[in-house]
């Protein structure tokens, strides 16, 4: 069922037990009236006989003529309101037809009465006149007691009628009003429990989990809202997937440019670029590990004569090979060689001490001579070789600068001394590896 | 507990408290049945007897009740007297006359009145078109009873004495045959004799009008000093009989067929006399002056030979009635 008619089912309802109580009260009016009429009925008769026997009392005591004119029109009075009874319940219309036979036995000794001239004065009057007046008093009296004894009973019946009027208002409103709740309740539940799945499906979606899936268990408007959240949320995990695919993407690019622009596209080794930006970093995170940092410069014996010589090309392709003998000879991953710049070349080596880092120097220099390739235009050997340069501080006494300046001095003691070798700048002085 | 199961228990809950609410009576164990019997006369003013005897009222008040039918009030009065019987049923003019013979009675409640039970039959061919006219005319009337108050009601009405007339004594069951045979001219007596006789008789009796003449009532009654009745045994009876005239009223044509079946009468007489009953328990102040009544009236025109007239506020307990129904009694 549609959210929309479970709220019209539930103000039907409401407008049902307005209704049905708007009914009760007019039923309970109709009857209480009912009653109170009934009751005023009843007085009217009492009344009448009251007139009646104050009537008789005047025509029996004193036997005016008067008094028998007047009763007579009483009692007239009496059978017209005795003729015209409105509906009473049977234990009520039997006392009024009580009240009806007394009354007729009344009128019959009144007739009786009159033949026995009852307006003689009382000394006069016959002994069977005395009688019929005696009795005539108490049939009076009969119909007084039956007419309180119908005034009580009708009382009663009204009372019992609000009762029964009350008590059925009240059982009726309690009954609909608990029938109501019940309805209401389940009602409602059910549209919480709706929209309960639905917000514990979007505070998981929220969270970015659209793999989320909202339960459409109701048909109604909240199922329907579910259904859409569940597309939309299809659309949004879909959306995400390439979003995060484009940043991947971005994230290599990124990673690629990076390395283009630390990277020499000649030799492929790292380029001064990244020597600049990364010395720093193995300055720092030697300083941290209280470790040392090597440093050796290198660069290629009468290379401006190579490429004069043979050609840029060669020149390049000599470039290449250095470079790769360099990278060959490092024995760890940490350690970097870059291209410092031409046909320099620098190499950082972490965690290394003076003496560790003139063995790389030297293997590296022994590497590149044996390497053979021709040079007849060095005026060293007849085939390429390199100076190198070896400087290694501790972390204590480490800084870019002096690192840096002391294997470039050492380098040019390399090339001061003949080239072809490998000079470490240690403690102070320059010697040959 | 689950929220449905809770709102449903309230809801039931709720059924049960409106139940209760309302006060629906649950039926209870009966109590040991009490025995007593009662002389019930044979007359349509028995009819709460009798309905009460039929639906079994009596066993559901707690009293095992044997019926014992008679011929007239004065003979349920007389069995009541000797001891025969725990209760009778009587008119208000039998209790006069007991009461004026000083009988050991008691009267526990009127449970109906009449203005046409009692009525008067002349044998066709006396030409009485007035009551004048029945002077020296044997009448047949049961002495003691309320047809011999209605008769002398009748003749001192027309300025006649009792002894105008010449009145032979006898129950009410021998009437038609004296009446056939010519013993009586008139007889004096009440239905259901009335209308046996007529439907024997036909056209060879009238009827003469007298409604309104007398009204009488008929009544419980117990010896005042009955030994052995448990005290709430009159409320008992009482009780059952109430419960019968309120279905008498509201059930007429059961009722009337219950009265049928138990007079062994048919549905004419039924039809003749309804509406001149009316079955209502009472005690009033009304009764006590009515007998007191029609005692000075059986004293100043000789009907018996008592000068003194008792107290009968002493013939009656009004105490049973007043406990069973309070708005019964106007004393």
């Amino acid at each position: 069922m549609k959210v929309r008619s479970k709220l019209y089912l539930l103000a039907s309802m409401v407008f049902g037990v307005m209704v049905i109580m708007n009914l009760s009260l007019f039923w309970a009016y109709y009857h209480i009236d009912e009653a109170l009429q009934r009751d005023r009925y009843i007085v009217g008769v009492l009344k009448s006989v009251s007139g009646l026997s104050h009537q008789l009392r005047s025509v029996i005591d004193h036997g005016e003529a008067q008094a028998f004119v007047q009763w007579q029109q009483e009692q007239d009075g009496l059978q017209l309101l005795l003729t015209d009874m409105p509906d009473f319940s049977p234990k009520l219309s039997g006392l009024l037809k009580s009240i009806e036979q007394r009354n007729r036995g009344i009128v019959s000794l009144f007739q009786h009465l009159e033949s026995q001239q009852i307006n003689k004065a009382k000394k006069q009057r016959t002994r069977i006149a005395l009688h019929l007046a005696d009795k005539a008093f108490f049939q009076m009296e009969a119909i007084r007691e039956d007419g309180f004894h119908l005034l009580a009973l009708s009382r009663a019946e009204i009372e019992e009628v609000i009762l029964v009027q009350a008590f059925s208002f009240i059982g009726v409103f309690i009954l609909v009003t608990l029938m109501m709740s019940v309805v209401a309740v389940r009602l409602s539940g059910e549209i919480n429990r709706s929209l309960r799945r639905l917000i514990r499906g979007l505070t998981v979606a929220g969270k970015g989990a659209f793999d989320t899936e909202i339960p459409e268990y109701s048909d109604d408007e909240i199922g329907e809202l579910a259904h859409h959240f569940n597309k939309m949320l299809a659309r949004l995990k879909t959306t995400t997937v390439s979003r995060d695919k484009l940043r991947s993407l971005v994230d290599d690019r990124t990673k690629e440019l990076q390395r283009l622009t630390e990277t020499d596209t000649l030799t492929g080794i790292a380029n001064r670029r990244y020597y600049d930006y990364h010395l720093a970093e193995h300055i720092a995170s030697s300083k941290r590990n209280k470790s040392s940092l090597a440093m050796l410069m290198i660069d290629i014996d009468f290379f401006k004569g190579y490429n004069d010589g043979y050609g840029h090309d060669a020149g390049d392709l000599a470039l290449k090979q250095v470079a790769e003998s360099i990278s060959k000879i490092l024995p760890r991953e940490t350690d970097v060689v870059a291209r410092f710049g031409g046909e320099e070349f620098v190499v950082v080596m972490p965690a290394t001490e003076i003496s560790g880092a003139c063995l790389v120097g030297e293997r590296i220099r022994l590497h590149i001579r044996n390497q053979g390739i021709p040079h007849l235009y060095s005026e060293v050997d007849k085939v390429v070789t390199v100076s190198i340069g070896v400087a290694a501080f501790k972390s204590d006494m480490l800084t870019e600068i002096n690192l840096l300046k002391q294997a470039d001095a050492a380098l040019y003691e390399a090339k001061k001394n003949g080239r072809n070798q490998c000079v470490v700048h240690d403690d102070g002085s320059y010697r040959v590896v | 507990m689950e929220k449905r199961t809770l709102l449903t228990s309230l809801f039931f809950a709720g059924i049960i408290g409106l139940f209760l609410v309302f006060k629906v009576d649950l039926p209870s164990t009966s109590p040991e049945l009490k025995s007593v019997s009662i002389s019930v006369s044979r007359t349509p003013l028995s009819a709460p007897v009798y309905v009460a005897d039929e639906l079994a009222l009596f066993q559901v008040n707690g009293l095992d009740v044997r019926l014992t039918e008679v011929v007239g009030g004065k003979k349920s009065f007389e069995q009541v007297m000797s001891g025969q019987t725990d209760f009778g049923t009587s008119s208000d003019s039998v209790l006069m006359f007991g009461g004026l013979e000083g009988a050991d009675y008691i009267n526990i409640g009127s449970f109906v009145q009449a203005d046409n039970d009692i009525k008067l039959l002349v044998r066709e061919g006396l030409h009485v078109s007035s009551i004048r006219e029945l002077a020296g005319k044997r009448i047949g009337v049961t002495k003691g009873s309320a047809s011999d108050y209605f008769l002398s009601l009748l003749l001192a009405l027309e300025n006649m004495q009792v002894d105008d007339v010449e009145l032979i004594a006898m129950s009410p069951d021998k009437m038609l045959d004296a009446l056939e045979q010519n013993l009586v001219q008139a007889v004096a007596t009440w239905e259901p004799y009335v209308f046996e006789i007529k439907k024997h008789m036909a056209d060879k009796v009238d009827v003469i009008p007298t409604r309104n003449i007398y009204s009488l009532t008929f009544n419980l009654i117990t010896k005042k000093t009955k030994q052995g009745l448990a005290s709430d045994t009159y409320e008992r009876f009482l009780s059952a009989l109430n419960q019968a005239i309120a279905f008498i009223s509201e059930h007429p044509k059961q009722s009337q067929d219950i009265l049928k079946k138990r007079l062994g009468l048919d549905q004419d007489f039924i039809s003749w006399v309804w509406s001149d009953y009316l079955y209502k328990l009472s005690l009033n102040r009304s009764l006590l002056l009515s007998i007191e009544n029609q005692a000075r009236w059986a004293i100043d025109f000789g009907l018996v030979d008592s000068r003194e007239i008792p107290d009968f506020n002493e013939y009656i307990n009004k105490t049973p009635l007043q406990k069973i129904k309070k708005n019964a009694v106007s004393f």
